[in-house]
């Protein structure tokens, strides 16, 4: 992809993820400045993964801190976070993954379908790491997540490999 | 008499979040019931009949389109207003729905006030 091509693939990454956060579980994150690697980053202790293939094919991941779940989850479902369980954390993590890949391949076409959503993949990645590296390139959109819990500053990133 | 909804979706969080999200409509609701696949569905909807069913189109078992089409072939359910809800939003995955036999069309993710639009469209049908 050129400069150009991939600054929009950025931009609707960061669109989506605001998108989803706005509607759905009104957590305060800002856009960094995303950047290309050699491989997946897993800075955090949990990731998400889809699969996806088709016109389009590639992997999308969500690499967060359990606090940025915690707080979009305890929102999203309306109940207060020291009452969040690890199955609905997963399951957050699993919707957010599916979510925002299916939003930017919409907005990369809104005509046809791009591709064929795989099932999204959760884990502790401090514990069962992902034995799969990258299949090329990975666009990496980081984002600053600002937590009320805590009242601290935390980073997420949402990461984009294009066959 | 409220209106009686089922929601479809194997997540148990986009479930509680859409019930979530239909009690803020100001909708008269008389009961919600869910299931977590397309069979699941199905079985529930024999029992207990509803006026609107809400489903994902991506779920393991049953997906939400087969799932309509079952729906459509039975004439007493003729009535129910079905709603896709799903991540999938072109427009070659609107038609196939409608083509299936859903009267509305909800892209994740989604707001109260876009619940409540698709709603009072389906209702009025």
């Amino acid at each position: 992809m050129s400069t150009r091509d991939n600054r929009i693939a950025g931009n609707f990454v960061v669109e989506s993820m605001n998108e989803l956060l706005e509607k759905m579980a009104f957590v305060n994150i800002e856009p960094r400045e995303p950047y290309w690697t050699g491989d997946f980053i897993f800075e955090k202790e949990l990731a998400g993964r889809l699969f996806f293939s088709g016109p389009v094919s590639g992997v999308f991941l969500i690499n967060c801190s359990a606090q940025f779940i915690r707080e979009a989850t305890s929102n999203l479902l309306g109940i207060e976070g020291a009452e969040v369980n690890e199955e609905q954390l997963f399951d957050t993590l699993k919707e957010f993954v599916n979510m925002v890949t299916g939003s930017v391949l919409h907005k990369m076409d809104s005509e046809k379908s791009l591709a064929k959503l795989g099932i999204p993949e959760c884990r502790n990645v401090r514990v069962a790491p992902f034995d799969e590296s990258a299949p090329c390139e990975v666009m990496v959109c980081p984002f600053t997540f600002y937590s009320i819990t805590d009242n601290a500053e935390d980073a997420l990133f949402l990461e984009i490999a294009l066959r | 008499m409220g209106l009686k909804f089922l929601i479809v979706d194997d997540s148990a969080n986009i479930r509680a979040f859409v019930k979530k999200t239909l009690g803020l409509t100001g909708l008269e609701i008389e009961r919600i019931d869910e299931a977590t696949d397309g069979i699941d569905g199905l079985l529930q909807l024999a029992e207990n009949p509803v006026d609107v069913v809400l489903t994902d189109i991506n779920m393991p078992n049953m997906d939400g389109l087969d799932m309509i089409r079952k729906i459509r072939e039975d004439p007493k359910f003729a009535s129910i207003q079905i709603v896709v809800i799903s991540t999938e939003g072109s427009r070659e995955k609107i038609i196939e729905a409608v083509k299936c036999g859903a009267n509305g069309y909800l892209k994740k993710p989604f707001g109260p006030e876009e619940v409540l639009d698709i709603l009072k469209e389906a209702i009025k049908k």
